[in-house]
């Protein structure tokens, strides 16, 4: 029954992306902006600011999203050879198996999630914290990720 | 470099980007197929296509470079992709292709068609894989925060012909595994119905012994000690293609209870082949405790499955300073067999409610049609002066199906007001 559903919503996926000019067994990316902000500071102990970014993963055929960087270690967020605990969340309507709780960076490269729903909107959730007992210099952290959709 | 946290607290000053965003072009990129089986005869050459395209969304669209990458691919237990560089892998066909551009740029609303050819080598015969990554280009206005990196992978799936391998399949593994016991903790109900334990499932992997590929299905069925049936499931994975060699994890929940007692687990596994199917038994022992966690998962399904919608986040929490303001969503499922009539309403409660004025919630009444979606966008602005601290208030969100009593979902609102500098 479940996959009965799963495979009326990624027909009824298929018409909408038809009607959007996306061929049939395909996908398509459409997000803005591209960083994953954080829009506060961390000021003082225990504070774990969260950022979020939806974007729109149009397709006409079940995929799936694999998370990967170009280097080791950019998933964590860094500033001058200092890091931030960095913790991911991936979320969506259409995800067979989104995150349902914070994910650690490393655990979270590892994510290999299932997209078979008709809503293409998916969110990427990051959160930021000092390291447990230590405190963290000031300074602009930043990371990368690279996000995959395929078969 | 480390410090105390005493001494550290007023140190910690780790500037994250301060978020806002102007109006950003949209950018998309689309790359079709996601996958494609190719047959060639060895020595010979084949050639094939990808489309990739600019979706226009707005008049204000430009054009998107993209880059065009020929990379090995391997496939987790769990069945994640990872990409890895040509020829790196046994079973690569990398090495034996070419495409005619590496480098794109697409007009808004325009599809371009990169040819890609490939050969094979005369010693070679089976089956090879390779993926053809579309990346785009532009990157963020920003190098704060996190950086999002667009890829799309279209699958090149190779069979070179000349012999024919048979599918062959082994299981290596099956196991129950149960959840950890939960602590129950006295507190205040939350706002939303816990999503209840993890069931206990049943976990397989099964291993490509052959060098064919195969798409694999399978289910479980427990026996009680009389040889009775007393519970059959599917058993799923996020792949069921598994690669030569490879191997994947397939699970079935328990959620439906069992007594206590002795059964015997039967695992049926088919990888299309036409003589054999892989199988398996497991002795299981239902003891008291395990007896419980069942009838515990299955009962919390029924609660969650029950809700005639579903909300999501279950809480809303923002910090800002005031004078500010910011646009909140709340995603709605209907998950019913019916119709429902909803309302959204404000609700404000506590020591420290937000004020009236402060937050507006659109739509205030609204249909979900059968298995329809609908996203509330709650407006909080925050007046020039207000109180620095935490303010609170909630979402009550009444589902009405008709002819039966309504559904009450409360999505309590956290509301942080920063102190000015």
């Amino acid at each position: 029954m479940r996959h009965d559903i799963a495979r009326i919503a990624v027909v009824v996926a298929g018409l909408i992306c038809a009607a959007g000019g996306l061929a049939l067994g395909g996908a398509n990316w459409s997000g803005q902006p591209y960083t994953l902000a954080v829009p506060d500071h961390i000021t003082g102990a225990g504070q774990a600011p969260i950022g979020s970014l939806e974007m729109t993963l149009d397709h006409d055929t079940p995929c799936t999203i694999t998370v990967s960087v170009a280097k080791a270690g950019d998933e964590v967020l860094t500033s001058a050879g200092d890091t931030l605990v960095t913790r991911y969340k991936l979320t969506g309507a259409a995800l067979l198996n989104g995150d349902e709780v914070w994910v650690d960076s490393s655990k979270f490269l590892t994510g290999n999630y299932s997209v078979q729903g008709a809503d293409p909107k998916i969110k990427i959730w990051v959160e930021a914290a000092a390291g447990s007992g230590r405190a963290t210099n000031a300074g602009t952290y930043s990371a990368s990720v690279i996000l995959t959709a395929s078969w | 470099m480390h410090k105390s946290v005493q001494h550290g607290a007023s140190l910690l000053a780790a500037c994250l980007v301060v978020g806002v965003m102007g109006s950003f072009a949209s950018a998309g990129i689309a790359v079709s197929p996601l996958k494609q089986d190719l047959t060639v005869k060895p020595g010979e050459t084949v050639k094939f296509k990808i489309t990739v395209s600019n979706s226009r969304r707005a008049e204000s669209d430009t054009a998107r470079a993209v880059r065009l990458e020929v990379m090995d691919v391997t496939v987790s237990q769990d069945g994640a992709l990872s990409f890895h560089g040509p020829g790196s892998q046994k079973n690569s066909a990398s090495n034996w292709v070419s495409l005619e551009a590496k480098a794109l740029t697409v007009e808004p609303g325009q599809s371009r068609i990169v040819e890609g050819s490939l050969t094979a080598p005369y010693a070679a015969s089976g089956e090879y894989y390779s993926a053809v990554l579309v990346t785009l280009e532009d990157k963020g206005k920003t190098d704060k925060g996190v950086s999002v990196t667009y890829r799309i992978a279209s699958g090149v799936f190779v069979t070179v012909t000349g012999r024919s391998f048979p599918r062959e399949a082994k299981i290596t593994r099956c196991e129950v595994t149960w959840p950890p016991p939960t602590v129950q903790t006295p507190s205040t109900p939350p706002a939303s119905p816990p999503a209840g334990p993890e069931p206990a499932k049943v976990s397989v992997v099964l291993q490509n012994t052959g060098q064919a590929r195969f798409d694999a299905t399978g289910r479980i069925s427990i026996a009680d000690s009389h040889s009775r049936t007393v519970f059959t499931a599917p058993l799923t994975t996020h792949r069921p293609c598994v690669f030569g060699g490879d191997s994947r994890l397939f699970e079935a929940p328990l959620d439906r209870p069992l007594g206590v007692g002795q059964y015997v687990v039967r695992v049926d596994m088919d990888y299309q082949s036409g003589w054999a199917k892989a199988h398996h038994r497991l002795p299981l022992e239902i003891t008291p405790e395990k007896a419980e966690l069942l009838k515990a998962a299955q009962k919390a399904a029924r609660q969650a499955g029950d809700l005639p919608v579903q909300v999501t986040p279950e809480k809303l929490a923002v910090t800002m300073p005031a004078g500010a303001f910011r646009s909140l969503k709340l995603a709605l499922k209907n998950n019913s067999e019916d119709a429902l009539r909803c309302t959204a309403t404000r609700v404000f409660e506590g020591d420290r409610p937000v004020g009236v004025s402060w937050v507006s919630v659109a739509p205030e009444e609204f249909e979900l049609s059968k298995s329809g979606q609908k996203t509330l966008e709650l407006v909080i602005r925050v007046p020039v002066g207000a109180a620095p601290g935490q303010h609170a208030c909630a979402v009550l969100i009444e589902a009405d199906p008709g002819g039966t009593d309504s559904v009450h979902i409360r999505v309590p609102v956290e509301l942080e007001v920063k102190a000015e500098k």
